[in-house]
């Protein structure tokens, strides 16, 4: 009995590529619409921030997470659960500060930035995954959690790895989570 | 509250993961591409239709160099035409083209009765006159898988939700006009490949 034909192994694989590559493309239109690398990040981040209001929602009716008590907890959820569902990787979480509001997510493994060797001539301030930035800040928003989300190293910048900062704004309430159990 | 999610439980909208996250971005493409003009100087709609369309044919031409190996034998343009409608279809969407019509002068129809880039749209008229912001990518995708494979073409698309029409015969290519009226369908995909038959748009 032969497979249906939309579960072979590899249309998987090109259903993936098809995000990448249309991201690329993507990045590329903006580059040439647009002179300043900080013009084109800002784009980016505001398209991912849409997109995060949105991809919440989805996360959210998938996944049955339920409400977090901490910002640690919730930036392994973000790690474990939301990267590795929607971009089948799982990166590493450090936590900077005492307080507890400061996170970074380690990449290993960028899919976004699978075909990208490095970025291209003249456009050294350009970061090409920052649509991944928007994204996170528009979903966190979407339930409460202002953060500033930022790359801090970029492999595609020269660094070894790619870090993304995330850094909570307010502080949890915790009477305010207590009550509503 | 707590209790699991089961996948299936949300009929067939529920998708791959990665594949809401194509739709989110596409859509967000449309938003805001359509809007910008770099080149104000010709007809503004036009060249927002083109530069979605020119998107599309980049990753076309780049998902069509990942092709599964037994396709790279594709001579035929019917054979192509077949790919497009299976293969890369269930790659992109995980399913198949519901239809391919061909006049073999060159001129194919392929149909999609509920495309999966426009069903978050309604199945009413209200969002008609969005619709072809939410085809032109994918024109420029078939174009440019196309050119891989070693075709030119000229592809567009329309759009039409009247009721099925019971009196067309099986096999016939019919008028433009017509053709729209065959089914529910979301979208109609036009190509001219290898012969360059002009189609006029809509």
């Amino acid at each position: 009995m032969s497979r249906p034909a939309h579960k072979r192994p590899e249309y998987h694989k090109i259903n993936k590529d098809l995000f990448v590559l249309t991201y690329g493309a993507l990045v590329a239109q903006l580059c040439k619409d647009y002179e300043k690398d900080e013009d084109v990040n800002k784009y980016l981040d505001k398209m991912g921030y849409s997109i995060g209001t949105r991809l919440v929602e989805d996360f959210l009716a998938r996944s049955c997470v339920r409400r977090c008590h901490s910002y640690s907890e919730i930036i392994d959820i973000i790690a474990q659960v939301a990267f590795k569902m929607y971009l089948g990787t799982t990166p590493s979480v450090t936590c900077h500060n005492s307080s507890r509001n400061e996170f970074s997510l380690i990449l290993h493994k960028n899919p976004l930035a699978e075909f990208i060797e490095e970025l291209p001539a003249g456009r050294s301030a350009l970061c090409y995954c920052n649509l991944l930035c928007g994204i996170i800040r528009g979903a966190l928003e979407m339930v409460h959690l202002a953060a500033d989300v930022t790359f801090l190293q970029d492999r595609l910048k020269g660094d070894n790895v790619t870090e993304i900062g995330i850094t909570f704004l307010k502080k949890v309430d915790d009477k305010k989570y207590r009550r509503k159990k | 509250m707590g209790g699991k999610c089961w996948p299936g439980a949300r009929g067939e909208r529920w998708r791959m993961a990665d594949a809401v996250l194509f739709e989110f971005l596409h859509t967000e493409m449309v938003a805001e591409l359509w809007a910008p003009d770099p080149d104000p100087g010709s007809g503004g709609k036009k060249k927002s239709l083109s530069v979605l369309e020119g998107l599309g044919f980049r990753v076309g031409q780049a998902l069509g160099e990942r092709l599964p190996r037994e396709t790279l034998a594709v001579r035929e343009e019917l054979d192509a035409l077949k790919f497009l409608c299976k293969d890369l279809w269930a790659a992109m969407f995980q399913k198949h083209m519901d239809g391919l019509r061909t006049n073999h002068q060159g001129t194919y129809v392929l149909q999609d009765n509920s495309f999966p880039l426009l069903i978050p749209m309604g199945s009413g008229p209200q969002y008609l006159e969005e619709a072809p912001k939410f085809l032109a990518f994918t024109c420029g995708l078939l174009c440019g898988a196309l050119h891989t494979l070693g075709f030119q073409s000229l592809v567009t698309a329309s759009v039409a939700s009247l009721p099925a029409c019971k009196s067309l015969g099986v096999g016939c290519l019919l008028p433009l006009n017509v053709v729209q009226a065959l089914g529910h369908p979301h979208l109609w995909s036009l190509i001219s490949a290898g012969k360059g038959n002009q189609i006029n748009k809509l």
